[in-house]
């Protein structure tokens, strides 16, 4: 089976890179940028949003100049057989890791929230074997399910902005602009390395988009960004609005506590569970499509003819890195707070940098192979 | 091929059986001793957790049987609350379920010493629901408030809560207090909190009798919400009595509804004045290094009771009677905040309103703000609107006089 006879439409893919960006980022940014920037998170978001758009920009000239190669095979096209595939090695290693991070993301979430007896790697494991699923079914039949579930998401965030209504406080965002320049960009540092760059994965599904389509990709990709990220600087506000940066900032998880803040008159109340599966389904498709990256960017760079025998031992690769790369609770934190933006500005900002110019350089582009 | 095919759909399906047979997790109702308060003491080493556990089966309508308590207790003590918690399961023949909480309430020795300590396992713990009120053990222990029965509700700590919600809507001498916005206040520089105390009345043994307390027409032992409980930092300092704790509510914008009372304007009698709505602002500034605070409040207000010969229809009479409510609620207010300073208390969050709409001079203030507070200047400016007279007009007073 020939890998590029899979297509997805733009509007699949833009459903896609909007989930990828709410994903994880929903329950994990508003309590880390609070901390940094205090009332004035919602500013660090806007200036993170600002930059995404800007990024998606320069990886969409990218996508302009190898329209049919993912990030692999541009890799291996510009910088030639030996340094690419070493780059690309780089990126498998970023992609399981990621998907890991992604994975034990919603392990803690779980198991701090709803499921506290339960251990965290059932959870793993079952969330991972759905995971295989997609993957083994493919892109088309991944991008149809995230068709098929973005309308109730989008319907339940709404409901639940408007259910919180009644709990908003002004004076909680005042006084406005109190806090330093710096620590409103360290607020939108950390927001760029959870999720921002990493869109840069994306990169491995665009070849996949229907090519009479392919002139309204950018556009796509625009949208799909600005709307993730609006969703994920809405629920953000939401918490500063409803709890207050004292209490989000002290919170592991606020965008959950919001749905227990949700009480309208004594009958529609302790509604959080339906908030939780929202964040898992985003959550899920994050994962997957990490997932199906790492899967994929290993069988390009070996050039296996069929990726679908890596999915089974990427998984038990996943699933023990899930539970070992964070020993707990205050290491991820410190992670996502200090070190972590920097990781992944390498694959998201530096490589694609690299790979610009020198393709530039070399003159290299779809239009000279042609 | 179709056959090994049915064969392993069939195998992922026996697969999924023992995955999805239920939740690891999983509580059944009648293994859980649902609370529905707590109550938190000081004991020698620790905590003395007083759990009011609700008995499903007298509580439930039909099967009720009408010879047991709706409730019962379960008491330990532990060095945390969380080991006190765990030790109630040496009494129980069931885990102690915390979802359902209505009432968490403190013993007033346990609030002298502090609540940032309890509080902690109360705000960590997951099963705990933010929605439940806190309450402070006037003159008492918690025990002794949990372990009242009420004649009126099944279970009392809905009786508490449930009372707590009333008399906030419509009398505004309490102010209800969740988990959440206490731990902000506490941790805030700029204000302090309050919660409304609670009180045993008559003698508190005959309380927890169903013999004695539940079969009369008139309790010997009631609940009462008595005062307001003002605290420095997270400490408990002293008590708001009922015009102080109005004047609060009225200064925070939290008065929904409440009456209040004037004399009347020739001196014959009272007047009535329902409170229909409020709105209240704080702004705050500093001006020469001293704080100045300004209290913005709006009353929208109808008569509700006439004891005296006076011209309604009269227009003067209303702007009258406007000004004399304004003047009033500005001696609540004084009051109130009068007694804050003594605490040396910030229960307004005037220091928030001072970090809100001046920042630069919060920041002069802000490393002593405790020490500073006392010499605020507080400007209160209230603005009634008299509106309605209800359903009749003139009062009938003005013919006895004749």
């Amino acid at each position: 089976m020939n890998q590029k006879d899979v297509a997805i439409s733009v509007q699949q893919f833009a459903i896609f890179v909007s989930f990828y960006i709410i994903g994880s980022a929903v329950i994990l940014i508003p309590s880390l940028l609070i901390i940094q920037a205090k009332q004035d998170a919602w500013v660090s978001a806007l200036l993170a949003m600002v930059i995404a758009v800007m990024l998606t920009f320069g990886y969409g000239k990218l996508i302009q100049m190898f329209p049919d190669k993912t990030l692999i095979e541009m890799n291996e096209a510009v910088f030639g057989k030996w340094i690419g595939k070493a780059i690309s090695l780089l990126y498998v290693t970023y992609f399981v890791f990621l998907t890991a991070l992604v994975t034990r993301t919603l392990g803690d979430f779980m198991v701090t929230q709803i499921l506290v007896q339960t251990p965290m790697e059932v959870i793993h494991l079952l969330f991972l074997l759905v995971g295989v699923m997609g993957v083994r079914l493919g892109l088309e039949v991944l991008a149809r399910t995230a068709e098929i579930f973005f309308p109730p998401v989008l319907m339940f965030c709404i409901l639940v902005i408007l259910f919180l209504l009644p709990n908003y406080e002004v004076e909680n965002f005042q006084p406005i602009l109190e806090n330093s320049i710096l620590s409103i960009w360290k607020g939108t540092w950390t927001f760029l390395g959870i999720p921002i760059f990493d869109l840069i994965v994306l990169l491995m599904i665009t070849p996949y988009i229907k090519k009479e389509e392919r002139p309204r990709l950018q556009r796509g990709f625009l949208i799909g960004t600005i709307g993730g990220c609006a969703v994920v600087s809405i629920f953000l506000v939401l918490c500063l609005a409803v709890l207050g940066v004292d209490f989000t900032s002290r919170n592991t998880y606020p965008t959950y506590i919001l749905g227990k803040r949700i009480a309208i008159g004594h009958f529609l109340e302790r509604i959080e569970g339906i908030v939780a599966i929202l964040w898992v389904m985003t959550i899920f498709f994050k994962m997957t499509i990490c997932y199906f990256a790492s899967v994929l960017a290993l069988a390009q760079i070996f050039r296996l003819r069929d990726y679908k025998c890596l999915i089974l031992p990427l998984c038990y690769t996943i699933m023990v890195y899930s539970i070992i790369s964070i020993p707990n609770m205050s290491y991820f934190r410190m992670i996502a707070l200090h070190y972590w933006t920097f990781y992944v500005a390498i694959f998201g900002a530096v490589f694609p940098l690299l790979l610009f110019f020198t393709a530039k350089f070399r003159q290299l582009s779809a239009k000279k192979e042609q | 091929m179709i056959l090994m095919y049915r064969v392993s759909v069939f195998l992922a399906l026996v697969m999924c059986i023992c995955l999805m047979s239920g939740c690891w997790d999983r509580r059944e109702l009648n293994d859980l001793a649902v609370a529905s308060a707590l109550g938190i003491d000081k004991s020698k080493n620790g905590y003395l957790l007083t759990a009011q556990v609700i008995n499903p089966s007298e509580v439930a309508p039909l099967a009720s049987s009408g010879k047991k308590t709706t409730v019962s207790i379960l008491q330990a003590s532990g060095g945390t609350i969380f080991e006190a918690l765990r030790k109630l399961t040496r009494q129980s023949s069931r885990k102690l379920y915390l979802s359902h909480i209505r009432v968490i309430v403190f013993g007033e020795r346990a609030a002298k010493e502090g609540l940032r300590k309890p509080l902690d396992f109360l705000s960590r713990d997951h099963e705990m629901r933010a929605d439940f009120y806190i309450l402070i053990a006037r003159g008492t222990r918690a025990e002794n408030i949990l372990k009242t029965l009420d004649p009126q509700e099944n279970i009392p700590a809905n009786a508490m809560f449930l009372s707590l919600e009333t008399s906030e809507k419509s009398f505004a001498a309490t102010v209800v207090k969740e988990i959440d916005d206490l731990i902000t206040e506490i941790v805030s520089d700029g204000q302090d909190p309050v919660i409304t105390g609670i009180k045993v009345t008559g003698r508190e043994e005959q309380g927890m009798s169903m013999e004695e307390n539940l079969k009369k027409v008139e309790a010997p032992v009631r609940l009462n919400l008595n005062g307001t409980a003002v605290f420095r930092d997270d400490k408990l300092v002293g008590w708001l009595n009922d015009s102080e704790t109005k004047g609060y509510n009225y200064a925070t914008g939290r008065v929904k509804n409440t009456v209040g009372n004037i004399a009347c304007p020739n001196h014959q009698g009272n007047m009535a004045i329902e409170v229909m709505r409020t709105d209240a602002k704080i702004k705050g500034k500093v001006k020469n290094g001293r704080p100045i605070v300004d209290i913005y409040i709006e009353l929208e207000a109808n008569i509700g009771e006439v004891e005296c010969d006076i011209d309604l229809m009269n227009l003067s009479t209303f702007t009258k009677l406007e000004h004399m409510l304004n003047k009033q609620s500005e001696e609540l207010i004084d009051m109130a905040v009068d007694k804050a300073k003594e605490f040396r208390s910030d229960i307004f969050g005037f220091g928030n309103a001072i970090h809100r709409s001046d920042p630069k001079g919060w920041a002069q203030v802000k490393h002593h703000w405790r020490d500073r507070f006392p010499d605020t200047k507080v400007n209160v400016h209230v603005r009634t609107k008299l509106q309605r007279t209800g359903t009749i007009t003139e009062s009938f007073q003005k013919e006895n006089v004749k």
